[in-house]
């Protein structure tokens, strides 16, 4: 027989009876000091959890409940009966700091090759589980958004246009994938030279990169990259992957509220360009083997982004590297 | 509502009156140490378990807070079940993930539905607060809340509407009411919570908190153009704000977090130290000084330990809150009646948490 102290409600008013608690080897409990002695059995009483210092609540099946104060007195109790629960390991796992440190650990960790594989994984098999076609859905207002506040009409000749357009045509000509290939002209104004790709299968091209290109292999490969991420559907596993981040974000910081916003919203960012520097990536690998394909120099992609990076100034070093979208010049030029 | 205060004011009567007042303080005894064990072990157990671990994790976190927070004696205890919440968290997960795909494919889809779950609100209010409610429990006598799915409507649809028409001038109103609805719908056992200020206090809020507001802009622009010689428009210049982000968070997040303290101080006091309850009332004294400087280190510490601080600001915020509250009491705490006990499902506070409905209470 175990003496436990502990505080008694009956569950019908907030009064406080102090009572004494005895748990026998019958699995017995037995309640003294009230009015009347009063007994349950224990497979019959619901014993709260043990988290941290906190009291335990017994809970019997009338409606009633003690609370103790001594958690060792009751887990000795429990044990001696066999009656602890998975949930008491928990708590032996949460009492020990060096559990905690290894739990940290494994924490950073699998957090890692979570961003690193798992979500890009994942977002690859989901994506696959989508139709083509279903590119097409993502961001259709995106090229009248663009041409609403950053682009303009071409002022290319109709002959340079159709000239590339048929280069184009040659690469895609051999995919069969359901999308919806064709090539656009547009002025960058504050874009610049630029090339992008909608998910739908439109490759839209600036004048100012024509312009820029001293041979039409330059163009053409910037083309292959921009289909690349067609092919390989970067928009919906992007959006596949933005999504999970920030899943996870939620999930590894509590809550949604409040100033954790703000903490979660810097790794988030950094996440999702890790993700998109894989995606370029990605891109460049499809344009690359495009390039060995038709057996044309690597040169010439090289060439491009120098001479772009030259203009622009190229992704930053250092510590801004980690905020950019685009892997750094130098590591995407391949011989 | 008449009915009702007369109905709190019963179990009074089985007593002779006492008079005699004594203050109660709250305390937390929750440690930083503790808490960060039980934080990162459930953690780890909720990212191998792909998250649906994370509703045990909640019910022990839960219980941990409630289990630490003292009144008069005893604890608080939480009675949410795992299973509960994971079911609510998985409705909630699937309606995320919907609205996110489909806000993501066409914004005109995703202003719809944000539109459908506008309506949404009320009921979701009533089954959060009313699952918040019926989940706490001290000494052994649970709390309850009204469902009063009219009174939500109004509040959430009528008067959020309406806040939208004013531009924003009826917004005081609308925080009163909302605080009013979720305290005055409360009930600890047969007892009926009640919030005795009016909307004036809170429109004098949000006019001094709109003023400081203001002024934190203000002097924050000042201070930022003699640190780095350039004005408002770096905004504009994506180039330049991108190098001077580092200036201008370090000006503006304590000036924002110093107005932010203010009016999370005055809404605390406003609403839970104005709070009675059958013949005792609760007492709140938060000062602006304190919770700025708690707003300011935990957020510093976080950042600066990629989110291991995480459990110790909570636990710091706990004691704080608590250390700051009092219940006044006119006579025994021993005295509440039990009401009648009724299931609630977990789905309303999961919804409500992920999308951040901001209830007030």
């Amino acid at each position: 027989m175990t003496g436990l102290r502990g505080q008694y409600f009956d569950g019908r008013s907030s009064l406080r009876h102090p009572v004494e608690l005895q748990i026998g080897m019958d699995g017995r409990l037995r309640v003294t000091g009230l009015a009347e002695v009063r007994e349950y059995r224990l497979s019959e009483t619901e014993v709260s959890e043990r988290i941290g210092q906190t009291p335990r609540t017994l809970r019997f099946p009338d409606g009633s409940a003690c609370q103790v104060l001594d958690n060792d007195a009751i887990d000795a109790a429990l044990e001696a009966l066999d009656t602890t629960s998975v949930q008491h390991d928990v708590h032996r796992l949460e009492s020990q700091w060096s559990y905690a440190v290894v739990a940290l650990l494994a924490l950073v960790a699998i957090v890692w090759a979570g961003i690193q594989y798992g979500i890009p994984a994942a977002a690859r098999h989901v994506a696959a589980i989508f139709p083509p076609r279903a590119d097409a859905l993502i961001g259709t207002q995106a090229l009248e958004l663009l041409d609403h506040g950053y682009l303009s009409p071409s002022k290319l000749p109709p002959e340079r246009q159709q000239q590339l357009r048929e280069k184009f045509a040659a690469i895609t000509r051999d995919l069969d994938d359901a999308h919806q290939y064709r090539l656009e002209f547009r002025q960058g104004g504050e874009l610049g030279a630029n090339a992008f790709a909608l998910p739908s299968g439109i490759v839209v091209m600036t004048d100012e990169l024509v312009g820029l290109a001293q041979a039409d292999e330059e163009l053409e490969v910037v083309l292959a990259h921009e289909i690349g991420h067609v092919v390989h559907r970067h928009s919906l596993r992007m959006l596949l992957q933005n999504s999970a981040t920030s899943l996870l974000m939620i999930g590894l910081t509590g809550d949604v509220s409040s100033a954790s916003v703000l903490v979660a919203s810097v790794p988030t960012a950094l996440v999702q360009a890790k993700h998109s520097r894989q995606f370029e990536a990605e891109a460049d690998d499809y344009a690359y083997a495009w390039m060995d394909r038709n057996g044309i120099s690597h040169r010439y992609f090289g060439e491009m982004l120098s001479r772009l990076e030259k203009k622009y100034g190229g992704a930053e070093a250092g510590a801004l590297s980690w905020l950019s979208s685009h892997p750094r010049t130098a590591e995407r030029i391949r011989n | 509502m008449e009915a009702q205060s007369a109905d709190a004011a019963a179990p009074g009567s089985e007593s002779p009156p006492d008079s005699s007042t004594t203050v109660e303080q709250f305390r937390f005894t929750g440690s930083g140490g503790e808490y960060f064990r039980i934080w990162i072990v459930n953690l780890l157990l909720s990212v191998v378990t792909l998250g649906i671990y994370s509703a045990w994790a909640k019910v022990r976190r839960m219980r941990y807070f409630y289990g630490n927070t003292h009144l008069a004696g005893d604890v608080f205890e939480y009675h949410g079940q795992p299973r509960q919440i994971l079911k609510g968290r998985l409705i909630a997960f699937g309606m995320f993930l919907v609205y996110f795909i489909v806000s993501a494919i066409s914004e005109l889809a995703g202003v719809l539905l944000a539109l459908i779950f506008f309506f949404f609100v009320p009921w979701l209010a009533v089954k959060a607060l009313t699952f918040r409610a019926r989940m706490s429990s001290y000494r052994n006598i649970r709390f309850t809340f009204e469902q009063d799915h009219h009174g939500a409507a109004k509040v959430f649809i009528g008067f959020a509407m309406l806040v939208g028409i004013t531009l924003g001038l009826f917004y005081p109103y609308f925080a009163y009411a909302r605080y009013r609805f979720a305290i005055n719908n409360s009930s600890y056992g047969k007892a009926r919570l009640n919030l005795f200020a009016g909307p004036g206090v809170f429109y004098w809020i949000y006019f001094r908190a709109a003023l400081l507001y203001i002024a934190a802009i203000a002097i924050g622009l000042a201070v930022f153009r003699l640190w780095s010689g350039f004005g408002i428009d770096v905004l504009g210049d994506p180039k330049k704000f991108s190098s001077m982000l580092p200036r201008l968070v370090i000006v503006f997040l304590p000036l924002l977090l110093f107005v932010g303290a203010f009016l999370n101080k005055c809404l605390q006091n406003a609403t839970l130290g104005n709070v009675t309850i059958h013949r005792h009332r609760l007492l709140s004294g938060m000062q602006t000084g304190r919770l700025f400087w708690l707003y300011l280190s935990n957020t510093a510490l976080i950042v600066a330990t990629l989110g291991i601080f995480i459990p110790w600001a909570h636990v710091r915020m706990a004691q704080y809150r608590f250390e700051r509250l009092a219940l006044e009491a006119r006579g025994s705490l021993d005295e509440f009646i039990a009401g009648e006990s009724q299931a609630s499902a977990a789905t309303g506070e999961e919804i409500s948490d992920m999308f951040d409905v901001d209830l007030g209470l």
